[in-house]
């Protein structure tokens, strides 16, 4: 099996769980999105009073915030069901009157026994794809998302790697703030322990094992 | 059980009899000094050489004193506190407005004279707090949270808005003082980790009225740390939230699922005091005056009180937009 490492799907929610329940406790953190500080309280009471793993994970959110040097309505979702039967992240940017998705890219875990009519790389990126629930009343004239390739190799996502991802990528005054923060750079260093070490660890262990050659390349082992 | 032992300076002789009254009130022990008798210097050193008591009640305009260098309640207790630093000193006055906040610092309360027996509980709830608080004091920040019964989910955040002598100085003198303090006039005024009955009642999107009807539910989430008393009741937030996240299924945000609550009727639920639309976000002061009282209210007819700064993990404190 590819990535053996891959944490359950129990695990992978409970984890998500405790990445919630780290910034409801550490308010501080996003006090200058208080939408997505709310959206986590929220989602943290949500899954807090199920007793088991078995729920579904299902996060959204939208709020405003500068994206160079504008601001825009950002959608951060997450949609985790069952035993990883869907395994998916997004980040969308909102248009002219929060109507239009100019941009969405989705991050998704795509579990190797899961039949595909193509193989997929098992953690990829893809830009536009279908429009969710969440997405309903928008227009995506420019984005086609009918359109579901390329499906590009990426590393794994959860939420806080995602978040992390955005605040570091629309760099203003106050996102440069949370990722320096010694708290969210140990949130972030969790969550890289969590999904990334292993990750890469697999593939470092795939290379240099015997295994590595032209019919079983780095691409063949990132692929279902 | 010993009684609790109060002292109280007054230069007013007849106050003697509002004494004894609060006495036989709370079954405790009131000893009436008048400081109208003789030279007040000497009146004060000898009873600080008598045992410290539970709490000690001054006038706060010591107009009448006959000799003496002290003329008002706070220089008595500053002059207390060199001796008693862990003694609780609340003030009494006739016209509390006037008292200013730098002498209102001094004192760990100020009530209304002509209104006293109204804070019975509040007195009750001081000295029995003191008195605990000097057999466990703490010694760290961990062990504050924990005495005042902190939920686990709020302990980060608390400690953020902790003033630095409740962080970090836990051998100040006056370390009992500050908490009084700092409990009465934040922890317990300001809505934000704890909530009063109409902040919970429209959190959970009903009426202030009707939230007897469902009041038991939240039972565990009632704060009953230090200095909580029947006048002041309030509510842990996070726990408001985590139980009603636990009984309802129904609904995603609070004030969706307390409507969804067993006993809830359409007529419990909370519309704005301006508009009489469904689900006020917040609560307002009608207006800036001492008599003003608080109303759910939407945000958009509401505006930041001026005389409150935003803080954060506290609500804001707004005033009702006036009626055009």
């Amino acid at each position: 099996m590819k990535f053996p490492s891959h944490p359950s799907s129990a695990a992978f929610k409970q984890n998500e769980l405790q990445t919630l329940q780290y910034i409801n406790a550490r308010a501080r953190l996003l006090k200058d999105y208080t939408g997505l500080a709310d959206a986590i309280r929220i989602a943290y009471l949500k899954y807090k009073s199920k007793k088991d793993n078995t729920f579904d994970f299902d996060f959204h959110v939208e709020f405003d915030m500068e994206v160079q040097e504008n601001f825009h309505r950002v959608v951060v979702g997450a949609y985790v069901t069952g035993d990883f039967d869907m395994c998916t992240y997004f980040l969308a940017i909102l248009g002219k009157d929060n109507e239009e998705v100019i941009r969405k890219y989705h991050f998704d875990y795509a579990k190797p026994s899961t039949p595909t009519n193509q193989p997929v790389p098992t953690y990829h990126l893809q830009y536009g794809g279908e429009l969710s629930k969440h997405f309903e009343n928008k227009k995506d004239t420019h984005l086609s998302s009918w359109l579901s390739v390329p499906r590009l190799l990426y590393t794994p996502v959860n939420l806080a790697l995602l978040l992390d991802l955005m605040f570091c990528e629309f760099h203003t005054m106050d996102t440069k703030r949370v990722v320096q923060d010694v708290e969210w750079r140990c949130l972030i260093l969790n969550n890289e322990q969590f999904l990334l070490k292993q990750y890469y660890s697999s593939i470092y262990q795939h290379i240099n094992s015997g295994d590595y050659k032209k019919t079983n390349l780095i691409r063949d082992y990132c692929y279902n | 059980m010993t009684k609790l032992q109060f002292k109280w300076i007054d230069d007013d002789p007849v106050r003697e009899r509002a004494a004894i009254t609060l006495g036989e009130a709370l079954n405790v022990d009131v000893e009436f000094i008048d400081a109208s008798l003789e030279d007040s210097t000497m009146n004060f050193s000898s009873f600080l050489e008598e045992q410290e008591p539970d709490l000690i009640i001054i006038d706060h305009n010591l107009a009448d004193i006959k000799s003496g260098v002290f003329r008002k309640g706070s220089t008595v207790a500053t002059y207390i506190r060199e001796r008693w630093s862990d003694c609780p000193i609340i003030s009494i006055s006739g016209n509390i407005v006037e008292v200013d906040s730098q002498q209102r610092s001094l004192y760990v309360d100020l009530f209304p004279i002509e209104r006293i027996s109204d804070y019975y509980p509040n007195i009750l709830s001081i000295a029995e707090s003191f008195k605990d608080l000097k057999s466990r004091r703490p010694s760290n920040v961990e062990e504050f949270l924990e005495l005042i019964g902190t939920p686990e989910d709020d302990k980060l955040n608390l400690i953020t808005v902790l003033p630095t002598v409740l962080k970090h100085d836990f051998s100040n003198r006056s370390l009992l003082v500050e908490i009084a303090q700092w409990i009465k006039f934040v922890l317990l005024k300001r809505p934000g980790f704890l909530l009063s009955e109409i902040w919970v009642a429209t959190l959970l999107g009903i009426k202030q009225s009707s939230f007897h009807k469902i009041e038991n539910l939240f039972k565990k989430a009632e704060y009953q740390g230090y200095f909580a008393n029947k006048n002041e009741r309030r509510w842990w937030r996070s726990e408001i939230l985590t139980i009603i996240y636990e009984l309802v299924e129904e609904g995603t945000y609070p004030w969706e699922k307390g409507r969804y609550l067993d006993g809830i009727v359409d007529e419990d639920f909370s519309v704005c005091y301006s508009s009489d639309e469904p689900f006020p976000e917040t609560v307002a002061f009608t207006d800036d005056t001492s008599e003003a009282i608080e109303v759910p209210i939407k945000l958009k007819y509401s505006y930041l009180h001026p005389g409150y700064e935003s803080l954060l993990n506290f609500e804001d404190i707004r005033l009702m937009t006036p009626a055009e």
